[in-house]
């Protein structure tokens, strides 16, 4: 069973009132939603706060959650949204105008998760939170698009940009493209 | 990164607890259903109480009342499975029925025709609201089991 499908049915346990279920499904997205946030924001105290947070709005809001196959980009969207009200309060900065680019280029062939994970640190929020669903997180193009309410095609150009941004951190940090 | 996350996933799913759940909501009803009924006492006795009496009525109705606030205030706050709802709604329906065969009772021996159909009318809402209740949620679960033999019937 995909991820997808297992999450769906574990969902729908849970639902139903199944606590084994619902520890379970806790226990699959603990690390990663704990990552998403930890990466995003400074300091793993604050990342406790915040996914404490976006767990306690999830698990709330779970009985009403309606498409149980959607489970992971309606998790991030709630951890996106806690994250941007943390980060409003740091973070001033204009909307950054996303470009045409098709988002192919041969950056993909080489990175890795250790060097994304790297390469992340200093990178703007935007093109840092599309990279770590993207890469990190194996969410797809359409369950990223979900998650940051963009369409598909923004969601391809922001990684275009983002993927031109790590190339370039990586490589003043040594790494060859 | 080789930071961990400072809390367990058990953690986030204690608060979870169905007997503790059940425990809050048997408290909040059996608070509402006591104090409802000594108010009723209350107010249908013929002659005036002591003093002393209608200090511990007052109390009563206090901690009944205030036992029921914080059991809704508990239940919001958390969610509500299929299975709490249920029991939810099986709870509600058996203290309704209870309170308004108690109310009617107090009714018929203490008060006039008034009283009783009073007493029946608010019973006969708490029985008409619970049950519906109840049958919603039986419902709601339905739905859920079909969807869940759906999604088992799928499984590789």
């Amino acid at each position: 069973m995909d991820r997808v499908g297992r999450d769906a049915l574990l969902v729908v346990r849970a639902q139903l009132g199944d606590r084994k279920a619902l520890a379970e499904l806790v226990g699959h997205w603990h690390d990663p939603l704990w990552r998403y946030v930890r990466r995003m924001l400074d300091g793993p105290g604050r990342a406790d706060d915040v996914s404490q947070d976006v767990w306690a709005s999830a698990l709330k809001a779970l009985p009403r959650l309606q498409q149980p196959e959607r489970f992971a980009p309606w998790l991030f969207t709630i951890a996106r949204r806690s994250v941007t009200n943390h980060l409003r309060e740091k973070y001033t900065q204009a909307d950054p105008v996303d470009g045409d680019g098709t988002g192919d280029d041969d950056i993909s062939a080489v990175l890795d998760r250790a060097q994304v994970a790297e390469g992340l640190v200093g990178l703007p929020v935007r093109e840092r939170e599309v990279l770590i669903l993207f890469y990190l997180h194996d969410l797809a193009l359409e369950e990223c698009a979900q998650v940051l309410q963009i369409p598909s095609g923004t969601v391809k150009s922001r990684l275009f940009r983002a993927r031109r941004l790590l190339r370039d951190s990586l490589v003043e940090k040594g790494y060859s493209s | 990164m080789t930071e961990r996350p400072g809390y367990t996933p058990d953690h986030i799913v204690r608060a979870m607890s169905l007997p503790r759940r059940v425990g809050v909501l048997v408290a909040g009803l059996g608070g509402l259903a006591g104090s409802t009924t000594i108010g009723l006492l209350w107010a249908t006795e013929p002659g005036a109480l002591p003093a002393g009496t209608k200090l511990v009525f007052a109390a009563m109705i206090l901690v009944g009342v205030t036992w029921a606030c914080f059991a809704g205030w508990a239940l919001i706050r958390r969610p509500l499975f299929a299975v709490d709802r249920v029991i939810t709604g099986w709870l509600a329906a058996t203290f309704s029925f209870l309170t308004t065969g108690g109310t009617v009772a107090v009714a018929v021996n203490r008060t006039s025709t008034v009283g009783v159909l009073a007493a029946g009318g608010l019973g006969l809402i708490l029985i008409v609201v619970s049950s519906t209740m109840l049958i919603r949620a039986r419902a709601y679960r339905a739905t859920l089991l079909a969807r869940k033999r759906e999604l088992e019937d799928h499984k590789p």
